[in-house]
């Protein structure tokens, strides 16, 4: 003898299983399932998602990590706070000089850049950059306004704010960049130069230099994954050179995380294809654990014997 | 809402920052964890919520009360975390999720400690593949439902569409994840059966 198909719909069982229908049709579901062993199947396939997915959150966080995760979520909130809150002018005759001469001020300040000490009015850059062995300490981009703050120590806290594609800020993000002693800073650097969007000319080819040389040495998989990052978003349809491309190859197969060697695969597969090393390295690539580099090693390997006949890659 | 969450909305909205901070940390542990399930890794749920945090405190005198304080951030949080997932996709044709497989989040800023913490309590790779199968919408709903038990009409709130929508949501998103996660339970016995006849 067949058994009687379920007669209570899975929207109807879902809901009934998140305890989301009323009374009635609760009731309702209830005497139906009592009634009907296929229902009672039905209902129980989805509880075992129970045992799969737990109800609880995905990740707990414990005491210790959400401190410190206030600690910086109320910096944040008093870095905004602190900011002056956007006016809304009445103009008036006698405030348009006024204005004019603010917004000179503005366009100066645009122009030249500013150093600031806590508690001193702004001045201009007559000191120059920091010494080279300076230590940079903070590093803060304004992603509305693409200013940029670098803070540094000197006798006493000093801070350099600027527009990103001001030359001394490039410079002082390159210095960043190379401190291998200063992660923090180090990724601060990486996070401000990855918005290329807030670039109002071209880069300068030192900050790229700089990135290789945080691929070449930094330990932490996190930094390495925000400059490979970084480094994508500033070759976005211009080739990658020489030397970083020798990098990217040698990361291909040596890097432990798949996420860093998406990254690299998919800065490496933006160009034309046309290396031997290349080719070994995608070759190896198509045996990775991770079925989405295996994917696409297999593509991009495919893209380059069509498009060049292997006997002719040197 | 309580008498003292009321008294921290008015303070707050009168330029009070301590108040607002002390607002934000009635919900922040359950908002992260709201935002881990829908980014997959906490570097990115990280960013998220601190990202909302902020557009809250600037929207704050938006904030009409007719939901609770923590809904209302969630919305934020949550509508920051949909955002930041869908630049990610237009900008590099693969989705967040896929990128950051591993979760390698190990960031040496203020939350390095936060996340060698937290990798430790991720989530399966069947069940993040399976999640990574529903579209943004339906994972963040099953993450508020299934994970955090909200109700069906605190989720519509939450983004900002109607209990209906959210209903077929939920729907939709326990057949794929029952669908998926059978499908991982067939491979693993079938290559555990392969590995026990090759054996």
């Amino acid at each position: 003898m067949t058994k009687k198909p379920c007669t209570i719909t899975r929207e109807e069982l879902t809901l009934y299983y998140y305890d989301e229908l009323g009374a009635a049709a609760r009731a309702d579901v209830e005497r139906r399932l009592a009634a009907s062993p296929a229902c009672q199947e039905e209902l129980a396939s989805l509880s075992a998602l129970e045992a799969q997915v737990p109800r609880t959150p995905s990740v707990q966080i414990e005491d210790d990590v959400l401190a410190a995760i206030r600690t910086s979520t109320s910096r944040r909130l008093q870095e905004e706070a602190s900011r002056p809150a956007p006016r809304i002018l009445s103009l008036t005759w006698p405030s348009l000089p006024r204005l004019a001469m603010g917004m000179a001020a503005v366009v100066a300040i645009f122009f030249v850049g500013r150093i600031t000490a806590p508690g001193e009015s702004v001045s201009t850059l007559a000191s120059g950059l920091p010494e080279a062995d300076t230590r940079i300490s903070d590093i803060q981009l304004d992603r509305e306004t693409g200013f940029v703050q670098i803070s540094w120590e000197e006798t006493r806290p000093v801070s350099i704010q600027a527009d990103l594609s001001d030359q001394r800020v490039q410079a002082l993000l390159s210095r960043a960049l190379q401190d291998e002693s200063n992660p923090g800073s180090r990724l601060q650097a990486v996070r401000a130069v990855s918005q290329v969007e807030l670039f109002t000319s071209e880069p300068d080819p030192a900050l790229t230099l700089a990135m290789e040389e945080v691929l070449r040495t930094e330990s932490n998989e996190g930094i390495r994954l925000q400059t490979l990052k970084a480094l994508s978003a500033l070759h976005q349809g211009t080739p990658v050179s020489e030397s970083l491309k020798g990098i990217l190859i040698e990361m291909l197969t040596s890097e432990r995380s798949p996420a860093i060697r998406i990254e690299v695969l998919n800065l490496l597969t933006r160009n034309e294809l046309t290396s031997m090393e290349l080719q070994t390295a995608l070759q190896e690539a198509r045996q990775d654990a991770n079925p989405f580099i295996r994917s696409q090693a297999e593509a991009a390997l495919a893209d380059m014997e069509s498009t060049t006949p292997l006997e002719s890659i040197e | 809402m309580n008498h003292h969450e009321y008294e921290l909305i008015q303070a707050a909205k009168g330029g009070d920052n301590r108040a607002f901070d002390e607002l934000v940390r009635l919900y922040d542990r359950r908002i992260l964890q709201v935002a881990h399930g829908i980014m997959g890794n906490m570097q990115d749920a990280y960013d998220a919520y601190q990202e909302g945090v902020i557009r809250a405190y600037r929207k704050l005198h938006t904030f009409r009360s007719d939901s609770s304080f923590g809904t209302w951030l969630t919305r934020i949080v949550i509508n920051q975390a949909l955002n930041m997932k869908k630049k990610w996709h237009r900008k590099h044709g693969v989705s967040l999720d896929e990128a950051t497989e591993s979760t390698p989040a190990m960031l040496l800023d203020d939350r390095s400690q936060a996340d060698e913490v937290l990798l430790s309590h991720e989530l399966s790779s069947e069940i993040r593949e399976s999640m990574n199968r529903l579209s943004d919408r339906e994972r963040s709903v099953f993450v508020l439902k299934h994970m955090h038990g909200y109700r069906l009409r605190e989720i519509a709130l939450m983004i900002d569409c109607a209990e209906g929508t959210v209903k077929n949501y939920l729907f939709r998103a326990t057949q794929k994840m029952r669908e998926s996660l059978q499908h991982h339970a067939v491979a693993d016995a079938s290559s555990v059966g392969s590995a026990a006849s090759s054996s």
